[in-house]
This record gives structure tokens, sequence and C-alpha cells, in this order.
């Protein structure tokens, strides 16, 4: 399939004005990516996350479920209406401990509550406000992920903090999954090895690496006898990730996909990389950073489940890049002021920023042809939400989603759905059901009542 | 504020009662009661602790030095060890620990996923959870630190011995017994040995001994024995509180008082035996808080206690502020953490000077902020006047952190008296409330304001045991500045504390506030819960009465010295013994 071109070779400005060169989505158009010759290609799952809510009455489109006009915000997705699914008016149930940012981070990949206790509070119960369940990405990365590295999990400036506000998937009761928010270094760990010139110090340091993470994980394995129950759950968790990383060692064959040249990290040393990653300015930078790793390793095949978390639930990014700026300007504190035309303009604006992103997410995905008359976007289900409906009101209902892609034929797009208050627990078992996992409920029980109607037929 | 009635608001409702009641205070709006958790029973002198369980405590074995405060509490006549969770270095501490081990500064920790928080504290047990990512992480920074090490500074790993002399044999054992011990906090078993021999020999075949040593450091440096502060010491048969062994106790003392591992001096101490009882773990307690390394574990404990590290990222309006900028933050958190060590180790260890000392150490930059000439020598000691600045309630650290982008900030000042020096838990607003403060006519003052918060009923639950705190700050802006009017209208700072036990009353200065805080035996108390806390990883339960109860009479009784509080923390039942966890 013949797509248009990704940009040519896309020069970045560093900090320190140097230039960090991202050429390589266009190398890999408009080849396969991956060596499998034959069979249908595998099918992945990307969470998207965007917070604090959006402007719901600028978001929402107009027309008939078939033939719709895309709205302010969602209008960057306009070209590609055809590969998209607005899923519209679903019901965030919400309960148990938690403000509603709280509640609609920890839900909205997990469908279930926030275990008691506030993270920072001045309860001694041993959880600490973390969601009680795992997150459908981490539940279908484990069933049918890559052993070796069942999920890759990026962020855009988090914050500092591991809390209920800056962690969405769950990879087990109480156990968040640390997204990387470096891209350098997620770039490293995903490509280094495909780069490295010199195969034979390649060979030497996997050779050295299955004798270390073998022992590693022996001295993890002969501890846990002698371990009390709490402390033999939290070792086993351990366990089970020192595990993983032996798997990824097992199999670091590297894969026929051109080495992508990503170009040295801004400063050099370590705490200039992390200033660099963490600088309000650099946050679209580091997001299309992201973004490239992400739509490389999948069209790699070296993952087949995916996180990109913008920001966090009451994440105040200044949009700066967008002519924002001054006083009480942060996306979290205008969020509270959708009430006054100036602060909901702004917002509109932000909104409609991070749909260009997904755009050019979709983008780079469609751009991979996968045979049959597919691209990598169209085996692909990018599902895009938020821990919010509005900012000013802080609830969650109408729960707005739109998905990119058909994740294999399976889900019917072009459409604008309104789910009808439909709790969006049933949206999440359709991911798992996309993917290939015939589960019928997920999450809080009461919360849900089987796969979303109208996704497929 | 919304109408109320969903069952979600019930179930907050229901949340927050639990909360207040785990917390030991009453809800907002009613009484003030006890604010430290497990703690109600024991301050109004009835038995709070369950006294079927423990074991008897041994007579001979006093838990405080005589003179120091009583050992007969009725919380105590059983041994209390409390919850004793594993618990998992600290991102800072595994940096400290690579910097003693091998002088490695690169400080890996820095790129690591953050560590949990509960309490305020990094170090909590529970929140320690483990991610893929930080597994990935470690595996590489243990590379590159065994690299370095074996590169650049051999004899940190193998010591004296010279393989090509010695032979391979004498130094893998040197390996072991050495760096391999000061790793793993105790001598290595024989299984450990045996397998990690495996790797030495398997790199030396694959490439050279020097790569053997290395993969063997990459191995121990990933290892739980490293990671993790194990006590494992065999319990006798139904033996349900133990006492911690000579290595365990090593750890303790050495992560409690310098974030990192154990000295050759206690390694000698522990293999010679002297490391058991009460008196010798006290007197290595005392020589470690005379070290450095001490320091370390001041500033860390100080830093989040007073919740300084949020001031990192906290932007302020340019315009109001133009000073407010990377190297004024930097300056202010080194100032708090120069009078903080000073007071700790070279003042007279009071508390109260904490609260009240009409001098701090500033440069050029703070002493625009402050109004003073600045020192010859940058955050040299310097005399402030004593009407305006009084301790670490007025430094610029706190003030500006405790402040909003371009106002001061009656609520979050009060809270952090009310949270942090009170040990009391204020919740959240309830869902559905307008976050930002209450707005009245444009000429209006903060305290104006905030006063809007007293006539809604919706608020001033709450807030009445915060804002009329926060009043008290109002000559500070919100970065720290003294100001004689706002708006053209002059300050009104009094204010008082509503509740809080015997820190109650009114006050008309700051000055007049810390030293009221500093004789209250509530803040006493509060300070021996937060830094119980820190110590034990955990907040405080039921069981630890009596662990508490010692800490804060030994500090009282020395009239608030700091050191002998944390060396009277060594001296609990919590850091003497462990609760067996059944398997």
């Amino acid at each position: 399939m013949s797509r248009s071109p990704l940009d040519r070779r896309t020069l970045l400005r560093g900090a320190a004005g140097v230039a960090i060169a991202l050429p390589f989505l266009e190398a890999m158009r408009p080849r396969r990516a991956s060596a499998a010759p034959t069979g249908p290609a595998p099918k992945r799952l990307v969470l998207w996350f965007t917070p604090n809510g959006t402007v719901y009455n600028q978001w929402k489109p107009t027309g008939t479920s078939t033939d719709f006009t895309l709205s302010t915000i969602l209008a960057p997705l306009a070209a590609r209406k055809g590969k998209i699914i607005v899923v519209d008016n679903m019901e965030m149930k919400r309960g148990g401990p938690g403000d509603g940012h709280q509640q609609g981070m920890g839900h909205l990949w997990t469908g279930i509550d926030l275990l008691p206790g506030d993270i920072k509070g001045g309860s001694d119960d041993p959880p600490a406000g973390f969601s009680s369940g795992p997150s459908i990405d981490q539940v279908i990365a484990k069933e049918v992920g890559k052993p070796e590295r069942p999920s890759i999990d990026l962020a855009v400036q988090p914050g500092g903090a591991k809390d209920m506000w800056s962690r969405m998937s769950y990879a087990a009761k109480n156990q968040p999954v640390d997204p990387e928010i470096n891209p350098w270094a997620a770039f490293a760990d995903v490509f280094a090895d495909a780069q490295s010139p010199d195969k034979v110090a390649l060979a030497k340091l996997q050779a050295e690496r299955k004798t270390v993470v073998d022992a590693v994980r022996g001295s993890y394995q002969s501890l846990l006898p002698a371990l009390g129950k709490e402390d033999r759950t939290r070792m086993e968790k351990h366990l089970e990730a020192v595990q993983t990383l032996q798997k990824k060692i097992d199999a670091a064959t590297v894969k026929a996909c051109k080495a992508p040249d990503f170009g040295p990290a801004p400063g050099g040393t370590q705490d200039a990389v992390l200033k660099y990653v963490k600088a309000n300015e650099n946050f679209p930078t580091v997001g299309k950073l992201h973004m490239d790793i992400l739509a490389y390793a999948l069209a790699c095949d070296l993952t087949r489940v995916a996180t990109l978390q913008w920001s966090r639930s009451v994440g105040d990014p200044v949009f700066t890049w967008l002519g924002i700026s001054g006083q009480e300007a942060g996306h979290h504190q205008l969020s509270h002021k959708d009430g006054e035309a100036d602060a909901k303009a702004k917002l509109v604006q932000i909104n409609t920023w991070y749909a260009k992103q997904f755009d050019y997410f979709l983008g780079a995905l469609d751009a991979f042809d996968e045979g049959n008359g597919t691209t990598l976007l169209d085996n692909t289900a990018v599902v895009w939400g938020n821990e919010l409906s509005e900012g000013g009101s802080h609830g969650s209902n109408p729960g707005n989603f739109v998905i990119g892609g058909s994740c294999g034929g399976y889900f019917k797009t072009g459409r604008w759905l309104d789910t009808k208050k439909t709790p969006h627990n049933n949206l999440l078992v359709s991911l798992a059901n996309a993917m290939g996992m015939p589960i019928k409920t997920f999450g809080r029980a009461e919360w849900c009542t089987g796969p979303l109607a109208g996704l497929t037929g | 504020m919304a109408a109320h009635g969903s069952v979600r608001d019930r179930h907050r409702a229901a949340l927050l009662a639990a909360l207040l009641v785990s917390a030991g205070a009453a809800a907002c709006s009613g009484v003030i009661g006890d604010p430290i958790s497990g703690r109600e029973g024991a301050a109004d002198g009835t038995d709070a602790v369950p006294t079927g369980s423990g074991p008897a405590r041994d007579p001979g074995a006093p838990t405080v030095p005589p003179g120091k405060g009583p050992t007969s509490d009725p919380n105590c006549a059983k041994i209390h060890p409390g919850a004793s969770p594993m618990r998992r270095l600290t991102n800072e501490e595994l940096d400290y620990a690579l910097l003693d081990l091998f002088e490695d500064d690169t400080h890996p920790g820095h790129a690591f996923p953050a560590d949990g928080e509960a309490n305020g504290f990094d170090n909590a047990a529970a929140a320690s959870t483990v991610s893929q990512l930080y597994v990935e992480r470690l595996q590489d920074a243990a590379e590159a630190v065994a690299k370095r090490a074996t590169q650049l500074k051999m004899t940190t790993v193998l010591g004296a011995c010279d393989p090509g002399k010695q032979g391979e044999a004498t130094c893998t054992k040197q390996l072991f017994a050495g760096v391999g011990r000061r790793i793993f906090r105790r001598p290595l078993t024989a299984d450990e040995t045996t397998a990690l021999s495996k790797v030495v020999d398997a790199g030396k075949q694959s490439d050279s001994y020097a790569t053997g040593v290395r993969l063997a450091l990459t191995v121990m440096l990933q290892s739980p024995q490293f990671l993790y502060r194990l006590e494992l010491a065999p319990p006798k048969d139904g033996e349900t509180v133990k006492r911690v062994t000579g290595a365990e106790m090593a750890s303790r003392l050495s992560f409690l008082l310098w974030s990192s591992i154990p000295d050759a001096e206690l390694d000698a101490a522990v293999d010679a035996g002297k490391l058991e009882t009460a008196e010798q773990i006290a007197a290595q307690a005392t020589r470690m808080m005379k070290d450095e390394k001490s320091r370390r574990t001041v500033a860390r404990f100080y830093g989040q206690w007073l919740e300084l590290a949020r001031l990192g990222s906290l932007a302020k309006d340019p315009t109001l502020y133009p000073s407010y900028d990377d190297a004024l933050k930097t300056s202010m958190q080194e100032e708090t953490r120069r009078f903080v060590e000073h007071v700790f180790f070279d003042g007279d260890h009071r508390f109260e000077t904490m609260l009240t000392a009409p001098y701090s150490f500033v440069d050029a930059p703070l002493a625009k902020l402050y109004g003073v000439t600045a020192p010859a020598t940058p955050f040299a000691k310097t005399s402030l006047d004593p009407a305006r600045r009084s301790g670490l309630l007025t430094h610029g650290s706190l003030l500006a952190s405790h402040a909003k982008y371009d106002v001061s900030s009656p609520v979050q000042r009060g809270k952090f008296v009310r949270e942090r020096l009170l040990c009391e838990v204020l919740p959240p607003p309830p869902p559905g409330v307008e976050a930002t403060p209450p707005k009245v006519g444009p000429d209006a003052t903060t305290r104006e304001r905030f006063e809007q918060h007293d006539k809604d009923p919706a608020c001033s639950g709450c807030h009445v045991r915060m804002d009329p705190i926060g009043f008290g700050f109002e000559h500070f802006d919100a970065i720290g500045a003294w100001r004689d009017t706002e708006k053209g209208k002059p300050i009104d700072s009094t204010a008082k504390v509503i509740g809080g036990g015997d820190a109650e009353g009114s006050f008309g200065t700051i000055a007049e506030l810390g030293a009221r805080l500093a004789k209250s035996e509530t803040v006493q108390r509060c300070v021996s819960v937060q830094w119980f806390r820190y110590a034990s990883g955990r907040g405080e339960g039921d069981e630890d009465a009596c662990s508490l109860a010692l800490t804060q009479q030994r500090f009282t009784a020395t009239k608030g010295d700091l050191v002998e509080l944390v060396i009277g923390l060594t001296q609990t039942d919590a850091f003497l013994y462990r609760t067996v966890e059944a398997p």
C-alpha cells in the first residue's frame, strides 16, 4: 500500500542547540518492518492518555453515527475519519476511595477501585492508594504479548512522584507500572542492540548478561522460602520482573529492522538529559520522540502492547508553544476555569493540540505496510482516554474515547458511537476481545455488562 | 458547593470518616482530638496496647539508659516491636551505598523510577514497589558501576589482593569476604559463594579473571541481599518477636543514621559480638551521629518532613517576583540545609532553636530577600531581625514552597503546621468544591479572600483548622519576603491555633508561634512520631505505644535535644526487635 511519506529528516534543536535527528520512520516506509514473511500481521494495542478532561461540546461530533462531522478538537483527525471510532457518552463508574482525579486515573484502564488509604495520608494501612487490580493493557500483555517484552510504557513529563495521579497502568493490585520518561533511555533499551556496529562485542555482552541474570534470578528464587507471606509476595513480584528481563536477554536476537539513527542525547550527562526531558518547553519534543519509538517498536514487532501517557492527572504543563502563558496558565489550573470564555478557548487549543499528536501517531502507524493491503494502523487499536470528562466539574461523565485503527479488522471504524452511558468497563472487555482474549467481564463485576455493543458489527 | 447525596458522596463521607478515625482526630467540624494515630489510649494514661501478646521484657535489659526516662510505662510491660516489613533501599540510599562502596558518585538512582511515598517519606516499605523498568534500570546501573569499579578502583573490589601474586582463588575469597560482605552487609553463606564463584568462573572462561570479578559484582549489585534489608535470622519454634541480630542491627543503624551501608567499625563490632546490648547500640549510634555521613540523613529527613522538594518545580509569577529564579530556589534549600545541620551538629541540638533562632545562613540573593546585609562569605551565619525571622518557619524555602504562584497561601501554611508539626490528618476538599480560593472584590487582601471560608459551612469545618494559623504568616509573601501591607492595607497577622492540645492559643508573630510549638508536648510528640515513621518505614500503630513513649520522653527529658531523639529511636522495641512474619 502506498502512503504519503512522513516528514523528511526532522531536526530538532535541543536545549544546548544540539541537533537531534529523527529520521528513522521514513526509512521504514513503505516496507513491512518485521521480517516475518507469512501469516496475518499480529494485533497490537496502544493506550493513550491525556489529562484533566476535554471541552465536551467542542469534542462531540455532529451528524449521524456513520455520516458525521468532527468538531473543533477532533478536527485534526478529519483526514483519517474512516480509520477511527469516536466512542462517545460512556459512563465511567466511580467508587471506593479517592477524589475525582485519583479515581478517574485509577479506574481508567483498570475499571476497579483504588485501594483504601491516601498515598500521603496518615493511615498506616500498607497499600498507599494504588489500584486494587491490574489494567487491561497489562492483562493483555501477559496473555498474548511478547514474553520478552510484554509492553513498552512511556510518559511525557508525568511528574516526579510515584502516586495514583501519575500511574495509569498496573501489573497487578498495588503494582503500578513505572513508565520511562526519558526517550533516549527508552531508545537505548529498545534499539541499542540493533544499532550496535560490533556484532562480536554484542554477542559477548549478551552472553555476559545471560550469566548474570541467571545468577540474579537464582538469588531471588532461593530467598523466597525464608520470607514471611507479605514480604514473599513483594519479592515474587520482583522475581517476575527479573524473569521477564531474562526472557528479554535470551531473546535478544537482532531483528531485521533497519537500525534507526536517534541522535545523541542533549547535554551528554545523565542529569543534563533528565533536566532537558523534564523542562516544560520540551514537552512536545519528548512526546514526538516517544511516539516515534513506539511506532518503530510496534512496526518491528518488538512489543504488542504499549502505553503513552501525556503529563498526568492534575498535570499542569504550560502550553507555551501554543502561545499560552501568564498567571494560572497551566493545563490543570485552566481546566478548573472552563466556565470562563478565555480559559475555555485555551482548553480547546490544548485538546486540539493533543488531537494533532494523536493524528501524527496514527499517521506514523499508517505508513507501515503490513501486507494484504493492511497497514500497521489497521492491525492496531490506539485508544485515547482521559481520566475526566471535563475539568470544571471534575466529573467523569460523559466519558469520551477515540479508537484509532481496527485491530486487524475487529473493530468497524469510520463511526461515531453513542454508547448511551454504557459503563466503560465494557470497552476494556472489547479491547481484550479484539486482541484475542475471549473474556466477558473486566474490573469491578457490577460495573461491567460484557463487551461494548456497536464496535464490531 | 454542589448538593450531595449520591452514592459516590456517601462512599466519600465514609472514607473521610475512616481516615479521621484512623488519625485519631475528630471530624473537621467537631472537636479536635488527639492528633497522633493509635495514641488516644496512651495519651490519657490508659493502656492502648494488647497486653496479652508479646514476650515479657527481660528486666536485665533496660531500653533506655538510667535517668533518661521511665521504663515503668504500662505500655512497656511487654515487648512490642510492631510490624517489621522488609525494606528496599531507596534510590538515594542506593546511590550513597555505591558511593561508600566504590567511591562511585554517578548516582544512577536519579534515573530510576521515583520511590513511592507514604506519610511524606520516600522510604516507606509499603510504597517501595518494584516495576519492570526499575529492574532494567538497576541492571544498567549494576553493569556500569561494576565496570567502573573493576577498571578504575580495583582496590575497592579486591583490596590489596593481586591475582598475579596471591593467586585468583585467594583474591576471589577476598572479593567475597571484603566488598561482598559489605554489599550483602553480612558474611556470605556457602551457597552464595558457590553461586557467585560459578559466575567468576564463567567470566574467566569466556574472557578473563577480571571479567569474572566484574560479572560477580554485577550480580551482587542486583541481588536481594544488597537491594533489600533482609532480616531473616531464623526464629526459635513459636517465637513471634525476635531480637535483631548484630549484622541486622548494623544495617538498621547505618541506613537510619547514614542512609547507607555499615562501615568497617560497625562490621568489626558485629564480628566481635559487640553490637548486642542496648548500651552498645547507643554507643555506636552516638559515634555515628558525629560522622559526616549523618548529615545525609538529617538533610533527607528535614527536606521531606518540611516538604521542601516541592520547591524544585514550583513556578512563581515573574512579574510579581522577578528575583525568584533557579538560583534563589537553590539558595533557599541550601540555607535550610545549612541551618538544620548547624543546629543538629554544631549548635545546641535543640528543637526550640529550630523554631526560634533569629539567625540563619544566607548568601547575597537571600540577604536581599530578607533585607539584611549579605555576609562576606556566602552562607556564613548571619543575624536577622528577631521581629521578622525566627527559625525554620520563616525560611524562604518553607514559605515559598507553601504558597501559590502569585499569592501567599494561609491554607497551605496552616495545613503544614497541622500535618507536619501537629501530626493531624486533613482530608482533601470534597469533590465538586471549587479548589481555587474564594473570589471577592479585586481590592480584597489574601486574608479577606480566605476569610470567606469561614462563612461557608461546607468549608469552615476543615478550614478552621488551617486558615487561622496560616493568617499568622501573612507578613510573608509568596516567596517569603516580608511585607507590611497588601493592596495598600496593613497586614493583619493576628492568628490562632484552634485545638492542637497544648499548642492551642492566639499568637501575633511567627516567633511567638514557634516558641509555643517548640514547648508543646503535642508538637514534641509529633516530631518523635515523624522520626519514628522515617526510621521504621511505616506509619505508627497501637503496638508502638511504648516505642513512641520512650522516644518522646527522652526527647522531652533532654529539653528537646534532637540528637538524643535520634539516638533514642535506636533504644526502642521497634528498633531492637522485629516481629516474625508467619510464612
